[in-house]
């Protein structure tokens, strides 16, 4: 008996693609930049209603490890994006994408954490709640969360500014 | 190799005062996973300061992996004795110990101390004694059956067919094949990532399901306040995590396998404690025997297993 490495991941990611793809959650769209590398997809995540993000659309790459779903995947936005939570290069920084140990952030213990049960469904849906609410305790970008905190407004208008380049206006 | 502090890797140990249902409590018992042959020292990266998080966590695991990787995820059976020699300068009682266990039990089998070696380590063990077994055919039927019922459980306990239908399909694949196999293909193919670490994650999935729809026997040994998911999702369904002793008692009652545990402690005492796990049926073959030493378990031989043809 044998199997490549790589085989378990490429049929669970064809099963996530196919769900995805009949049962969509609003507000996400999701699957592989290329039907010949299922390991690299692009997300398209719409800012939910009454956040500051309402109106834009993000576009985000997930890259799956070899040993998916054992190993979580990263993401990263490829637009400029301005949330606590996100660092500054686009990497998505929330509980679900780091499996229980793996704690670069002292997240909650409570919080949701990556194992074979998560799938690409529950983390974009974990991305959508984390910009209707950021969490400024597990902070990825220092000055956001600080503007986050203090200055509400100045936030809102900087996010909206980014929304309109998304946008391309 | 887990990390050097046991403390902080065990942040929600079940209280050491309360004996689990049926069993006995065994103190002192470490959360890290322990390995006596690999050496300890991480290097540190040069330029941490200008690192980020996420970079130094990466860099972490791959100093981690290289070392796991040093040893196959399952290895090929070694005398007893070898293991005394490597506590040649160690305490005394280990020693003894190990020459004790060494009358009745003559090898033992590693198991790759990299959070999941009770799952690996039973595992093997009980598909190693099927295969061992042609002139009863009914070990194999009944672990079969076993695995077969195992998705019933799965299900009950409300997983998602997504989250366990591939390590599900492997592990029975496996089971259903090896009959046909030799020792070493067995051996070969619990050594392959791809097809351990499913079986590895379908008996954790399977332990999880267990203690979720029986959390009335299982939520008073949790930290207060947290759920049997919560504890469930962080210390059982995640590959790596270090089992504790209520997995080993949810997997024995989830497949009808009792399962021996020689405790391998650092007390005085030249005798090593027998702890047997007994499932909530007449077990129907002797116990799998396992070997814990302080936050790790391995396989072991009894003598009177009679077990021919283990490589």
């Amino acid at each position: 008996m044998n199997r490549n490495m790589g085989s378990t991941a490429l049929k669970r990611l064809m099963t996530e693609y196919r769900e995805l793809t009949l049962h969509a959650p609003e507000g996400i769209t999701a699957g592989p930049i290329s039907e010949d590398n299922f390991f690299e997809w692009e997300a398209l995540i719409e800012g939910p209603q009454d956040t500051p993000y309402e109106g834009g659309i993000f576009p985000a790459t997930l890259t799956f490890p070899r040993d998916y779903p054992l190993s979580p995947p990263q993401m990263k936005f490829t637009c400029e994006m301005f949330h606590p939570n996100i660092y500054q290069d686009g990497t998505v920084c929330i509980s679900i994408l780091h499996a229980p140990g793996d704690d670069p952030n002292m997240y909650e213990s409570s919080s949701e954490r990556w194992s074979p049960v998560q799938s690409v469904e529950k983390i974009l849906l974990s991305v959508l709640s984390m910009l209707a609410e950021p969490n400024d305790e597990s902070g990825a970008n220092i000055e956001c969360c600080k503007i986050w905190r203090s200055d509400r407004k100045q936030f809102d208008a900087i996010v909206k500014r980014t929304v309109r380049k998304t946008l391309g206006l | 190799m887990q990390q050097h502090n046991p403390a902080s890797t065990s942040p929600s140990q079940p209280q050491a005062t309360a004996a689990l249902p049926g069993q006995p409590t065994v103190p002192g018992q470490a959360d890290a996973e322990v390995s006596t042959h690999v050496s300890t020292d991480q290097p540190k990266p040069k330029d941490e300061g200008q690192l980020t998080d996420e970079q130094i966590l990466t860099q972490m695991q791959a100093i981690k992996d290289e070392e796991a990787n040093a040893h196959p995820l399952v290895g090929s059976s070694m005398d007893l004795l070898e293991l005394e020699a490597e506590y040649a300068n160690g305490s005394a009682s280990f020693r003894n110990k190990i020459r004790n266990l060494a009358d009745t039990h003559d090898r033992m089998r590693r198991s790759r101390g990299d959070g999941n070696c009770f799952y690996r380590a039973f595992a093997f063990a009980w598909f190693e004694r099927v295969m061992l077994a042609p002139h009863r055919p009914e070990l194999h039927a009944n672990a079969v059956m076993a695995i077969e019922e195992s998705k019933d459980l799965l299900v009950a306990a409300q997983f998602e067919p997504l989250a366990f239908e591939d390590f599900y399909a492997v592990t029975l694949e496996t089971l259903q094949n090896l009959i046909h196999w030799t020792p070493d293909q067995l051996l070969e193919t619990f050594q392959q990532d791809e097809i351990s670490n499913s079986i590895v994650m379908h008996f954790r999935l399977v332990a999880s399901a267990y203690l979720k729809t029986h959390p009335e026997d299982y939520v008073p040994f949790l930290e207060f306040g947290q759920t049997m998911d919560e504890y469930c999702s962080m210390h059982v369904e995640a590959m790596g995590r270090e089992s504790e002793e209520m997995m080993v008692i949810a997997l024995t009652k989830a497949t009808h396998i009792s399962i021996e545990v020689a405790y391998l402690s650092g007390n005085e005492s030249d005798e090593v404690n027998f702890l047997p796990f007994l499932p909530d049926t007449l077990p129907y073959m002797p116990p799998l025997v396992l070997l814990y030493r302080p936050g790790h378990y391995d396989i072991l031989y009894r003598k009177s297993h009679c077990l021919d043809g283990v490589v």
